[in-house]
């Protein structure tokens, strides 16, 4: 086993790889950029190294530097966590040129699922279904036409070179197709230089669910059930779950089934995602696979039991699963929000500052994964999440029940966060029965009712209150500039502290 | 002592007593009497009759934000010592809207030219924070005055990125 581990991340993710190798009686050592001196991750690591300005690309994104960090503390295993480096097949091959493992898969398939065409082009080989189309560029319109008929109206044109819901056009009819290819051409050559375009039948009320795979180097591979994940919010996911409320044994097998497939495709090992489209139909479709540890890991395991950042460190040093399917049992309902710093009542601005107060939730079944503590200053160059905040319950309504307590629990003062936003969606009717499709957020927000005002007690309340604080500020005895002055009558401060106490 | 409350726009004249246990006070006849336990900075608890309700008050300039029950209620107390010449909170005076930034970040980009006309809701300036970008739109419907940063620019939260001035009706 591994004796030294360095998390090559920040925030909560690093605090998570921590926590597993704390309880494996693994050593630590964190990375931290100019922004991050003071960070939670930096805290609770045994050791930590310096590298860079505040900027990503400058610090976390400097392969060189980490491996450095790496040799200079003697650290034997790297792990990415999710994001910066962590789908980088450029930073896996250093770690191995420098003989420091990296907790993940080999360079080999993070290269081969990194890429849109010929991660489709290898799963085909393996008859996992795909959106039915093309997996190479459109060239004439002709060709065009022909693919579109043979898959059926809706289809979707996709930029070959696009992401994040750039360069893309939903096709009706062939009426409309020419125009749209012209279109959507020109708009992925002005956005990504290259115009090349394919097509997809589009999927009808899609519904977006992941398989959780785990493979070791002896060729053992298992799936960890799904997880829910089709609240989104500008292609970002804000809520997930596992079980999918529209799973059932039938569809899990056959999606878990294929997700090995990929497993198989890519000569894949350690933790990994395949993600799924779920139509209206429970027809499902590979649409990519994540070579990581997901944002999303903590609802799988909250119902598995299994420890996933653990298994992925001891598959890494090279032991075997410790389980195999058949030990594979799914217990309850566990929810995960998302708890980002930003303004839900302004547009969803990042809110980045100082957090001047902080009230986590506890009790039976809350588990809050969270990167920050009171007095942190949350900075403006990095992803906004501060916490995932998990309710597990045996039951979905259970599990709903205690994110709803928990979400009133928790208090986050001095910057903004989406806490409100999340209770209101946990009170609507069609998520409380688990009918949502992608398009979910997008319709609730048009069609929110903004929740009732204060009622006049409240606001009476929240005067007093106003006028308490203030009051006790000015009044308040013994500042620490103060000293030179005559001290504070013992009585009228114990008799102060009696009133406040009572 | 007497106290005034400024909520939203609205002026509450509140008359209040610090007690040995907490507040005596009376808002508009009504009459509340209060137990309060300070239970960290920022944070009270206050007895009300049986009931038992935490509330959070953050100063934040002027104002201060007060939490209760899910409710955020932006609270400006005046008090009889304090001097009634308060700054002019409102960012739209005298025919023109300061637009200022909601957030420190990243001026990426300028969408408007001074003298050009906005509509309300309209972007200004595309401000880049924590890997996103976002539009910083107009408060009210005018001209752009000026135009107070550049494109590459750090600002910090409150920093003035644009004046709208109104356009007089031309009849």
């Amino acid at each position: 086993m591994f004796k030294k581990i360095l998390i090559a991340n920040r925030g909560e993710i690093a605090v998570r790889v921590i926590r597993a190798c704390a309880e494996m009686r693994i050593s630590t050592v964190a990375v931290y950029s100019e922004a991050d001196r003071g960070a939670l991750h930096v805290r609770m690591a045994d050791e930590a190294v310096f590298i860079g300005p505040a900027p990503a690309r400058e610090s976390y994104l400097v392969i060189d530097t980490i491996i450095r960090a790496a040799k200079h503390t003697a650290a034997d295993a790297i792990h990415p966590g999710y994001g910066f480096l962590a789908e980088n097949a450029a930073f896996a091959q250093a770690c191995a040129d420098a003989a420091i493992t990296f907790i993940g898969p080999s360079p080999k398939a993070i290269a081969l699922m990194g890429s849109k065409v010929e991660s489709r082009r290898a799963v085909s080989r393996f008859g996992v279904p795909m959106v039915p189309g093309t997996v190479d560029p459109v060239e004439r319109d002709e060709e065009a036409k022909s693919i579109a008929a043979s898959v059926g109206y809706p289809v979707m044109l996709k930029a070959s070179a696009g992401g994040g819901g750039k360069g893309l056009r939903l096709v009706r009819s062939e009426a409309e197709l020419s125009e749209a290819l012209r279109s959507t051409r020109a708009e992925a050559m002005a956005a990504f230089g290259d115009s090349a375009v394919y097509i997809e039948k589009f999927v009808v009320e899609p519904r977006h669910i992941e398989i959780q795979v785990f493979a070791d180097n002896h060729g053992n591979a298992v799936y960890l059930g799904e997880r829910e994940c089709t609240i989104q919010r500008r292609h970002q996911k804000v809520i997930e779950e596992c079980p999918s409320p529209v799973m059932d044994a039938d569809l899990r097998a056959r999606m878990g089934r294929s997700a090995l497939d990929v497993v198989r495709a890519a000569d894949y090992t350690n933790a990994g995602t395949v993600e799924f489209l779920v139509d209206r139909d429970r027809q499902f479709f590979f649409l990519e696979m994540n070579t990581r540890l997901q944002v999303e890991h903590p609802v799988t395991e909250m119902v598995t039991g299994f420890d996933l950042v653990k298994e992925q460190i001891r598959v890494a040093a090279g032991e075997k699963l410790g389980f195999s399917q058949k030990d594979v049992a799914m217990n309850g309902c566990a929810i995960e929000c998302r708890v980002y710093a930003e303004d839900p009542e302004n547009n969803f601005f990042p809110s980045p500052g100082t957090i001047r107060l902080l009230q986590t939730p506890a009790g039976p079944g809350i588990r809050d994964d969270s990167g920050v503590y009171e007095g942190w200053t949350v900075p403006i160059d990095y992803d906004p999440l501060i916490s995932k905040l998990v309710a597990w319950g045996p039951t979905r309504n259970a599990a709903m029940d205690r994110m709803q307590r928990a979400l009133r629990e928790y208090r986050v003062e001095g910057i903004k966060t989406n806490l409100n936003f999340f209770m209101e969606v946990l009170t609507d009717s069609e998520f409380r029965v688990g009918k949502f499709d992608t398009g979910f957020i997008e319709k609730w927000l048009s069609n929110r009712t903004p929740p009732g005002p204060p009622s006049r007690e409240e606001v009476d309340l929240a005067i007093l209150s106003a006028i308490f604080a203030d009051f006790e500020r000015t009044n308040s005895p013994a500042q620490p500039e103060t000293i030179e002055k005559p001290p504070v009558s013992l009585w009228k401060t114990t008799g102060r502290r009696a009133g406040l106490r009572r | 002592m007497q106290y005034k409350a400024i909520i939203n726009g609205a002026t509450a004249e509140v008359s209040f007593e610090r007690t040995p246990a907490g507040i005596q006070a009376e808002i508009s006849g009504r009459t509340y009497s209060l137990e309060v336990s300070a239970v960290k900075p920022g944070i009270f608890l206050l007895g009300w009759g049986s009931r038992s309700i935490e509330v959070s008050v953050m100063p934040e300039g002027d104002i201060s934000m007060v939490t209760i029950a899910g409710h955020r209620i932006p609270v400006e107390i005046v008090d009889s010592r304090k001097s009634l010449q308060r700054t002019v909170r409102s960012s739209v005076r005298g025919g023109a809207a300061e637009i200022r930034s909601p957030m420190p970040g990243k001026i990426v980009r300028i969408l408007m030219e001074e003298g050009a006309t906005v509509a309300v809701g309209q972007g200004i300036a595309v401000m880049e924070a924590m890997k996103m970008q976002n539009e910083i739109k107009s408060a009210m419907a005018g001209k752009i005055g000026k135009v107070a940063v550049t494109e590459g620019e750090t600002v910090q939260a409150g920093a003035l990125i644009a004046v709208v001035e109104e356009i007089p009706e031309s009849d």
